[in-house]
């Protein structure tokens, strides 16, 4: 009883944290769409870095990780966190870009971007639909790993569904009013809980091991794990996976908009290998080890949960913290883009309704609760292990990887062509997802791969057969944010 | 009032300085899958190669700080 008031003690005190910058947050930032959605474009290095980290890390780290790691060994590690570290590069060649672009043209939303770049409102549209239809289930999983992470707090006997309510509530509450202000915020404060914990739990759970475990675990310690889950075109497709969906996350590319210079870009890349070695390795051997205390669990989201409940009360409060922390924070952030792409991007840009500023935040608080009640509804009966939503949900996000390079990088690509290619990418990643073609076409991949791979030879294809707008280029490569030489007249911008 | 937009011409992506340096992310990327196959030999009950991944993505700071410092847009 006494551990379980000090858990509830420490949780309460992080959810009132939450709730005071929420309301700071609500007190003192503007009401703008960029005050609201871009935290004002004015984050520095140490706001960005944790924002970033936060949103990333989900309870598909904190809870996925270690349940797949427990069921099909150490690859995961591999497959996960070693490309996460490796993504550090795109910050450089696609972050600091798509920074300078919206800063340039003023985006707010990943859509604006896309539909900019190629001048195509339809491209705009994809992304948007194809982002909130595979961002619901995203939030969902947050929301799943919240309740099961309280249960652990509560002990048994609390059904499940009203723990849910709690965490979507607080998540709900905080973004409704706070804003991208609050969110980032928060996210600070999280980010260096997560890591903090992640790390208190690993030594915690290493130092509770019996003295002699040898060869019992040698299957979940080596590739391909004790199922030949990971063989090598497994590992491969899922570090390909990781690789292509994480910038496109919708809540992870709207971070690239918000930071106020080169230099927090520049921090990020550095420190961010650091950061996700600091959470990845532990989480994946915490999975392994918890076979030891539990050979037989029948449900693997449990295993961190489970192996918290095994540690002394203080330090597993600080761990349940922080995993609530991680779930929190992406969810919360992906809550706020959901928000922005269907205010800006469905009303306002592709149904043509102008909205006051009043109106636009009225009407993006009310899908923030939309969405999170889909969430929800997704979260009362899951539909799967986090790790299987999380992947089936990735894909969605990676399947319009090669227009994003070709929007970046090549001059050549035409509008034609990023939309055939995203179309025939989409249409048979959807297809393969959702059991309308043959498994047995991806040739043992996971589908996005064949996918992005088809749909990037008719993006090459048809851009070649067709024209490219001239002007839009210039606006890019000649006259505007990717110029190459000195200071053009275009960039000059009246404030 | 008219003033200079800071992103402006900073980058120079076409001209990229110290090309090879980009190599050594594929290199490192290929160090994480030797040894995967075998769970020995281990250190602290941890297997040789998941210590050998966690180091080469420790590479990755000082990699990402030279490329920071030699490779990054001289105005960014």
């Amino acid at each position: 009883m006494g551990d379980t008031v000090l858990s509830l003690g420490v949780v309460g005190v992080y959810l009132l944290l939450l709730a005071a910058i929420g309301w700071w947050s609500y007190r003192h930032s503007g009401q703008d769409p960029v005050s609201y959605f871009l935290a004002g474009r004015g984050l520095g290095s140490l706001a960005l870095t944790l924002t970033t980290l936060a949103t990333l890390l989900s309870a598909f780290t904190f809870l996925g990780v270690p349940a797949d790691a427990y069921t099909h060994g150490l690859g995961i590690f591999l497959g996960v966190g070693v490309t996460t570290a490796l993504i550090s590069g795109l910050f450089f060649w696609v972050g600091y870009r798509v920074w300078l672009a919206a800063r340039h043209f003023g985006f707010i939303t990943p859509s604006e971007f896309f539909g900019h770049r190629f001048n195509s409102p339809l491209l705009a549209l994809l992304y948007c639909l194809s982002a909130l239809t595979f961002t619901a289930p995203y939030i969902s999983i947050q929301i799943i790993g919240g309740a099961r992470t309280l249960a652990a707090v509560l002990g048994e006997g609390i059904p499940y569904w009203p723990l849910a309510v709690v965490v979507a509530l607080v998540i709900l509450g905080y973004v409704l009013f706070g804003g991208s202000q609050a969110v980032v915020w928060t996210d600070v404060v999280q980010g260096i809980i997560l890591v903090l914990g992640m790390g208190v739990a690993f030594v915690a759970v290493a130092l509770s091991l019996p003295p002699e475990t040898a060869g019992q675990l040698d299957p979940w310690l080596s590739l391909p794990g004790p199922q030949g889950r990971w063989s090598w075109q497994t590992l491969l497709g899922n570090q390909l996976l990781f690789f292509m969906a994480t910038p496109l996350f919708p809540q992870f590319f709207q971070r690239f908009y918000m930071a106020k210079s080169a230099r927090p870009f520049q921090t990020l890349m550095v420190v961010w290998p650091l950061l996700i070695l600091l959470v990845f390795f532990p989480a994946a051997l915490i999975g392994v080890w918890g076979r030891l205390a539990f050979p037989n669990l029948q449900q693997p989201d449990q295993i961190m949960p489970l192996m918290l409940q095994s540690l002394p009360s203080g330090v597993a409060a600080v761990v349940i913290t922080a995993a609530l922390a991680a779930l929190m924070s992406t969810a919360d952030s992906q809550l706020l883009t959901a928000s922005s792409l269907v205010t800006r991007d469905l009303v306002v840009t592709f149904l043509k309704r102008p909205l006051s500023l009043h109106q636009e935040e009225l009407l993006g608080r009310g899908v923030v609760l939309g969405i999170g009640l889909v969430s929800f509804a997704i979260a009362v009966r899951p539909p799967g292990l986090i790790a299987q939503i999380a992947t089936w949900s990735f894909q969605g996000n990676a399947m319009l990887f090669p227009v994003l390079i070709a929007g970046l990088y090549w001059k050549r690509a035409t509008r034609a062509g990023a939309v055939a290619g995203a179309l025939v990418s989409s249409g048979l990643t959807l297809g393969w997802l959702s059991g309308l073609l043959p498994k047995g076409w991806t040739g043992g991949w996971l589908p996005v791969i064949p996918a992005v791979v088809a749909g990037t030879a008719v993006l090459v294809v048809v851009s070649l057969l067709t024209q490219p707008d001239r002007e839009r280029v210039a606006a890019y490569y000649e006259n505007g944010p990717w110029a190459e030489e000195g200071i053009p007249e275009s960039s000059v911008v009246s404030t | 009032m008219l003033e200079q937009d800071p992103a402006a011409g900073l980058l120079r992506f076409g001209r990229l300085r110290q090309a090879w340096v980009w190599g050594i992310y594929p290199l490192l990327w290929l160090l994480t899958w030797v040894g995967v196959r075998s769970a020995q030999p281990q250190l602290l009950g941890i297997p040789a190669w998941y210590w050998g991944a966690g180091l080469a993505m420790l590479l990755l700071v000082p990699l990402n700080l030279y490329i920071v410092r030699v490779c990054w847009p001289r105005d960014g």
